[in-house]
């Protein structure tokens, strides 16, 4: 018997596919519209895709689990008119935008209680709850918009940052939403709470034989997507200065479709959080690379709907010959 | 010859099928009479379940020739089985949970008027088949909300309303109780005057003297002999399905343990009932003992060992883990306790199969255990991992294969190695050589009493007899969810007797 050796053969990491597809497709656009690989504008793709792909890169805890969350466009939503409606009664904007995470929690939290409790997947509860979020959205809004002040948000250095108003060389939420890439990364592949997640996605009934608490990381991770959710949304209030009624309704597609594009399975068990940021890019390059190149900017959903058929495709593909080998 | 009253209904000369390097069938020649009850016995891993499952033409076996009701085939399909009039009852229900008696009567088979379901043709069928059956149920009334014997009753007429000429059935009382049981077996009884020939496969010896006519006992694939129920009886029987064991090449025990010394017990169970399959069951281990809990299909000796886990609610009785008695039972609570179960469905509930040996091995200390930390660290579970794959010589390229990948045996000690390393006090082995072969089974026993060895109690299920004998400081026969007696020193046959009794 050879002995093993700790470095066997150069690995690629998982995720060398899809961020080859990516300069591939950026190389595409650029090669027929120069003016689209100039730095200012790719960094405002970017910054205009960083909520959906910090969106992104949260649900992929919940397909890790082997569940998915479609009431997340709602939560981010009425959390933001949480955040919007504190702003205009007077309460501090900080606190505000504690408010409106918070909001995002317990939305979330809800979603867990009641899929843990009821026995029933996640989706069918989801489906309930985003109707009612919106619901609740749209009557404490009286169906309008929710425009804070602009002074108040003016006043707040976050704001004022997120807004563009604080020169920094690249977009402050840009940063602010890698940076949670990072603490994403980390928590789903150091932490024990990240392992559980795996863990249950992988095999429900094993990890509950296991001792795994089950219910309870259930809950955890459907909290933490509604935390994220509410600060995606207190994003939203800062970048957009506004909320209105249908914020967040076109969020599913693109979200979804980033976390698996970039190479989660929908199956659970497995998930790459950078895999999902790569995703976001991927389909923010298709948004905006069919406005650079002329195209009616209608054909973008058809084309990230192809690309995410394409994408599943080859990720089966893998997947079966993987089997047949074994 | 009169071919009308001796013809053979089933006839297969030298049948073999191997799945991997274990023979199920081992070159087979057997003839059965027409209109007549046959019974099947044996071990598991007999041969029996793979000669069923080739006569119902769901398994193509490797060699051998097979006649069935007079016809000859190479090859033998389920659409062959079905055309000459096979059925075929399965021990597991095949049943729709979710819709209604008469739709579960006529899958797929359903007949129409038109485009359109024709129901009272349907019932008008079925209606003296389930009454000669003694089952009366409403037609409408979804089948899942049956109790169990009724839904294996309907699993029953299903296969009867084909009338079929070679009926096959696989335990089919594991489900029924006494009084069921007697009416399926009347009703067994009167088949072959109707024409159908019966392939009765049971466990329970008594059953097959009582309806069988004919009783074939297979050993290792091996056909021991096929004689008439009248020239026969019961020690013969189990003689045959015994054999002259090889016990001595499963390892044999080292040292017995006193079970009645004084150290206190690593587990103390009193009137145990999970208020369904267990119903009564007291039993204790010492530390260093190897207990054992034999019991047929459906005695509640599969059940005993999730219930005493947590896995399923407990519903009275009181079970003391090291002199603690606890209150509740549940995974978490056994893994902080010390409680490893090592269940009997290792793919279903045992492993993530898609995951790596290292992940499967950290499974239990890094994601159940109290203790663990908040971090986990990749490289810190595959040091662990690898340090246990070397303590239990698990065979793997390296720890970051798929467990799915690997043999069965291999598996079972990826299982058992998740969780000794939480250092349990309490072992519950539910069925652990199931799928292993021959070779890895050894090995298993030999770490079974190493664990033993290290102080720590184990409760042993097998559904095979020659395990609990030879591995085993004391058996529990468990009956009907009730623990009759504690036995230690028996021999195959007189456990067989045991269970059967």
């Amino acid at each position: 018997m050879s002995k093993k050796t700790k470095s066997k053969r150069f690995k690629f990491p998982e995720e060398t596919s899809v961020i080859f597809a990516l300069i591939l497709l950026v190389g595409i656009v650029g090669s027929m519209r120069p003016t689209f690989l100039k730095p200012e504008n790719l960094l405002n793709l970017a910054a205009s895709y960083s909520i959906s792909a910090l969106l992104a890169g949260c649900i992929v805890y919940l397909l890790s689990m082997g569940e998915i969350d479609l009431s997340f466009g709602w939560i981010l939503n009425l959390s933001a008119v949480v955040a919007g409606l504190a702003m205009i009664a007077g309460i501090p904007v900080w606190i505000s935008i504690l408010l409106g995470i918070v909001a995002g929690g317990i939305m979330g939290a809800i979603n867990g209680a009641l899929a843990v409790v009821m026995r029933l997947p996640l989706i069918i509860v989801t489906l309930g709850t985003a109707s009612i979020f919106q619901g609740i959205s749209l009557i404490s809004n009286k169906s309008g918009s929710v425009v804070p002040t602009d002074e108040k948000l003016r006043a707040n250095i976050f704001f004022r940052a997120l807004g563009g108003e604080i020169d920094t060389p690249i977009p402050f939420i840009l940063i602010f939403v890698v940076f949670s890439f990072f603490v994403l990364h980390f928590t789903l592949h150091k932490t024990r709470f990240g392992y559980r997640v795996l863990a249950i996605g992988s095999n429900p009934e094993a990890a509950r034989l296991a001792g795994i608490p089950t219910k309870r990381i259930k809950i955890l991770a459907c909290t933490l997507m509604g935390v994220v959710s509410g600060i995606g949304g207190v994003l939203f209030l800062g970048f957009r200065g506004a909320v209105d009624p249908s914020t967040g309704a076109n969020l599913l597609l693109p979200v979804v479709a980033a976390a698996i594009i970039g190479g989660t399975p929908l199956s659970g068990g497995a998930g790459t959080v950078w895999g999902s940021l790569v995703g976001a890019l991927i389909v923010g390059v298709i948004g905006v690379g069919i406005v650079f190149l002329g195209i009616d900017a209608v054909w973008s959903t058809l084309v990230t709907g192809l690309v995410i058929i394409f994408a599943i495709g080859v990720d089966q593909i893998v997947r079966v010959r993987k089997n047949r080998i074994s | 010859m009169n071919s009308q009253t001796t013809h053979k209904v089933i006839s297969v000369r030298g049948l073999a099928k191997r799945y991997g390097g274990v023979k199920a069938l081992n070159g087979l020649d057997l003839d059965l009479d027409a209109n007549k009850v046959h019974a099947i016995v044996g071990e598991n891993g007999a041969g029996k379940s793979t000669f069923m499952k080739i006569l119902s033409g769901g398994v193509t076996p490797d060699d051998g020739s097979i006649e069935v009701l007079g016809e000859k085939f190479s090859s033998f399909s389920v659409q062959s089985a079905s055309k000459l009039g096979i059925g075929i009852m399965y021990q597991e229900l095949r049943l729709f949970q979710h819709r209604d008696v008469l739709t579960n009567l006529f899958p797929d088979r359903e007949m129409r008027i038109g485009p359109f379901i024709a129901r009272k043709k349907m019932a008008e069928i079925a209606i003296p088949v389930l009454k000669s059956i003694g089952l009366d149920v409403d037609l409408n009334q979804i089948v899942g909300e049956l109790a169990l014997s009724d839904q294996q009753l309907i699993e029953l007429a299903r296969v009867l309303i084909e009338k079929p000429r070679l009926l096959i059935l696989d335990e089919p009382t594991s489900a029924l109780n006494g009084r069921e049981s007697e009416r399926l077996l009347d009703l067994v009884r009167l088949l072959p005057k109707q024409g159908t020939t019966v392939l009765y496969v049971s466990h329970r010896l008594d059953e097959v003297f009582a309806v069988s006519q004919h009783i074939t006992v297979l050993r290792n694939g091996s056909l021991v002999f096929s004689k008439p129920t009248s020239e026969l009886d019961i020690p013969t029987v189990i003689a045959g399905i015994v054999g002259e064991k090889s016990v001595e090449s499963i390892a044999k025990k080292t040292g017995s343990v006193d079970s009645n010394s004084k150290a206190e017990k690593v587990l103390e169970v009193k009137n145990l009932s999970n208020g369904r399959q267990v119903v009564d069951v007291s039993l204790n281990v010492a530390p260093g003992e190897i207990v054992g809990v034999a019991g047929l299909i459906g005695s509640g000796a599969d059940e005993l060992l999730e219930t005493l886990f947590g896995a399923r609610q407990k519903i009275s009785g009181s079970v003391k883990f090291k002199g603690v008695k606890m209150q509740t039972l549940s995974p978490q609570n056994s893994v902080r306790d010390g409680v490893a179960l090592i269940p009997a469905d290792r793919k279903r509930v045992g492993l993530m199969m898609d995951r790596t040996v290292s992940d499967n091995l950290s499974q239990v200390s890094a994601g159940g255990y109290k203790r663990g930390t908040f971090f986990v660290s990749k490289s810190g579970i595959a040091i662990t991992a690898e340090r246990l794959v070397k303590k239990f010589a698990i065979k793997t390229e390296n720890v970051q294969v798929r467990v799915g990948n690997l043999s069965g045996g291999n598996q079972q000690k990826v299982v058992i190695g998740k969780w000794l390393e939480i250092a349990p006090g309490l072992v519950l082995l539910d069925d652990p050589t199931r799928g292993v072969d021959i070779g890895a089974k050894v090995e298993l026993f030999r770490l079974v009493r190493e664990i033993a060895a290290e102080g720590k109690g184990i409760l042993f299920r097998s559904t095979e007899i020659s395990e609990l004998t030879s591995l085993c400081d004391r058996i529990v026969v468990v009956k009907d969810g009730v623990s009759t007696r504690e036995v230690s020193g028996v021999d195959d046959a007189e456990l067989i007797k045991l269970i059967n009794e």
